[in-house]
């Protein structure tokens, strides 16, 4: 793979030893960030790595769930894991500054994923702590919080997040500390209602679908409404979302604090630990997702007659 | 019968000790000062470069840093007691090379001929120079520890919403953490060195004398690692398809130059200032981590 660089000579620091005549050749090393889609698809034709996709309103802790994964192994063991790598390492990191020391800061914020970005896949190798299995890959999909409220108001922009359909797991995160509190609890838990409701009427989850709703921020849930209360909203979310339970794979409820306050009495990336394992370690999916077709309903224009004599196959039959 | 060429690549971040390292080599295998060191068979056709830091390493000076764009290649002629090894190159490369692969996500075609003809490597972190992967609520922490009276005063502030406004300092890839830094100039070398799996690795941890106390024994640099470089350390263990490993804490230069100076000038021979610590290593031999990346010791301990 010896190509030129994208931009600009070389860096000093790149120069070679001696042969000044060569130097101007360079070799592209991989970039580390996020993957797009087709990066993404080449890892899981190697490897079979599970997808999980985060879903969620904007700031309701996606991006710190994954900053918090990958900072988990930097002082020791995780979850049972060692750390074996990471082909988006950069991305990683540029996720990670803000909550860091280095950053600066005296509070830890985190970089959000803006809406042109698209979706983002981050990548993670890990092994059993005990070295006895083979290396276990995983792709975390990462979208910003738009894409999340334009699946609220359009079915067109949900049925276009296909990534849905084709997860391994659904890992749709609400933020515990809006429901725990007096002006947001009743939007925050009535979106998270809505969209899952959007998603079975609109058919992306499969019977087989493994859905997470993680209730984030839990420390800050906690702080503001006590433990009882805030298990009762674990309780009321249970039976809210009961009536979807049977038309999936499975549905969970988890409480997380991928970083809670420093004075909570949490542990850093709580509740994702027994998480990661389960995503890493269950089987992927093994059903296809099944082939949807555009409605008929409404092909009333010139061009929707057009389409639908030239492109047959992509609308449902007649009588579906 | 041995090749007639190996290839040693020293890996490392700026001044991580990697120069020191060789000077001290170059005077231990050619003085014969260490009787159970790897010694030199022939002098190098070309021992301007190595004569010149040696000469830095034995008047108890800094040695000079390799300049980006100065960097020298660099071969020794060894042997063993059982006979030639042969010649070993070893491209003195500069820290900033490494780190501006790391941040810009190219090499020279050079350098990647480099790396992809390395039959070992010598993998250099120095204790002073991490780039720790701490976070704010980490140093709040130890804060608060700290200062017991402060914290009770301050029980009863709420947990605060996180905030997702971005920080003080704009984020670059050179503020990560030396160990992430590492683990990503390591899987450049996992597609360029297929043919040679698992390549042996030698992680030196410089300026030994800094910690040697918290880490005695043989084992001590192996913690050391796993201790302050958690990620570097699983990641090397758990691809173990690709590097065999072995951990060494080397002090080339023996102590403090400026404190320990009188110390460290009262030895009979100067290459008697070399700590060193690891798996099979004697007194002062800085020739042990080259002789196990060169194949010449068993796995299996």
């Amino acid at each position: 793979m010896t190509t030129m660089p994208p931009t600009g000579p070389a860096s000093p620091a790149m120069q070679p030893p001696e042969k000044a005549g060569a130097s101007d050749e360079l070799v592209n090393l991989p970039l580390g960030k996020p993957l797009g889609e087709v990066d993404a698809s080449e890892v899981l034709r190697a490897s079979g790595a599970p997808i999980v996709v985060l879903v969620g309103a904007p700031k309701c802790g996606k991006t710190t769930l994954l900053a918090s994964l990958h900072d988990g192994f930097q002082r020791a063991p995780f979850a049972g894991y060692v750390g074996s790598g990471s082909r988006t390492l950069i991305g990683f990191e540029e996720r990670c500054f803000d909550s860091r020391a280095a950053s600066g800061g005296e509070k830890p914020v985190t970089l959000r994923t803006r809406h042109q970005e698209g979706i983002l896949f981050y990548h993670m190798k890990l092994r059993d702590q005990d070295l006895s299995s083979p290396i276990r890959q995983l792709l975390l999909a990462d979208m910003s919080g738009e894409h999340y409220e334009d699946a609220l108001d359009s079915a067109i922009a949900l049925r276009a997040l296909t990534i849905y359909r084709r997860a391994d797991h659904f890992a749709h995160l609400v933020d515990g500390g809006r429901l725990a509190s007096n002006h947001l609890s009743g939007l925050t838990r009535a979106n998270a209602l809505l969209l899952m409701r959007r998603c079975f009427e609109e058919r992306m989850f499969d019977p087989d679908a493994k859905v997470d709703v993680l209730v984030t921020k839990w420390d800050l849930a906690l702080d503001r409404i006590g433990q009882e209360k805030a298990t009762n909203i674990l309780h009321s979310l249970e039976q809210a979302l009961g009536v979807f339970e049977e038309r999936l794979g499975r549905l969970r409820i988890i409480p997380i604090a991928a970083r809670p306050h420093y004075k909570s009495a949490l542990q850093p990336a709580y509740g994702l630990g027994n998480l990661l394992r389960s995503w890493t370690e269950e089987p992927p999916r093994k059903s296809t997702p099944r082939e949807r077709r555009l409605p008929r309903t409404n092909l009333q224009t010139p061009f929707d007659k057009f389409a639908l004599r030239e492109a047959a196959h992509l609308y449902a039959k007649a009588d579906d | 019968m041995r090749k007639p060429m190996t290839n040693i690549l020293s890996i490392g971040l700026p001044e991580v000790g990697k120069t020191t390292f060789l000077a001290a080599l170059w005077h231990v295998t050619e003085s014969g000062e260490v009787p159970a060191s790897l010694s030199l068979e022939r002098i190098s056709e070309n021992a301007k470069h190595l004569n010149s830091i040696r000469s830095d390493w034995l008047r108890f000076e800094k040695v000079g840093r390799t300049i980006p764009g100065q960097e020298q290649p660099t071969t020794l002629w060894l042997r063993d007691d059982r006979g030639v090894v042969g010649q070993v190159l070893f491209p003195d490369l500069s820290g900033e090379s490494f780190e501006g692969a790391w941040a810009e996500r190219h090499w020279t075609k050079e350098y990647d001929q480099l790396v992809s003809g390395a039959d070992g490597l010598l993998v250099f972190v120095h204790p002073e120079t991490l780039k720790e992967p701490f976070t704010i609520a980490e140093m709040q922490r130890m804060a608060e520890a700290a200062i017991p009276d402060e914290v009770a005063a301050n029980r009863q502030v709420e947990v605060e919403e996180p905030s997702t406004d971005v920080g003080v300092e704009e984020w670059s890839p050179l503020k990560a953490p030396t160990q992430v830094q590492l683990v990503d100039l390591l899987q450049f070398t996992e597609t360029t060195q297929r043919a040679k799996r698992p390549v042996r690795v030698a992680v030196i941890v410089s300026a030994w004398d800094l910690v040697r106390e918290d880490y005695p024994g043989e084992a001590g640099p192996s913690l050391w690692l796993k201790n302050r470089m958690s990620y570097l350390d699983q990641y090397l263990r758990s691809n173990f398809e690709l590097f065999t490993v072995r951990v060494y804490g080397v002090s080339a230069q023996g102590g403090d130059l400026k404190k320990d100076r009188d110390s460290l000038q009262n030895h009979a021979h100067t290459s008697e200032r070399i700590l060193i610590d690891g798996p099979d290593c004697s007194a002062h031999d800085i020739s042990e981590p080259v002789r196990w990346c060169l194949g010449l010791r068993e796995t299996g301990r």
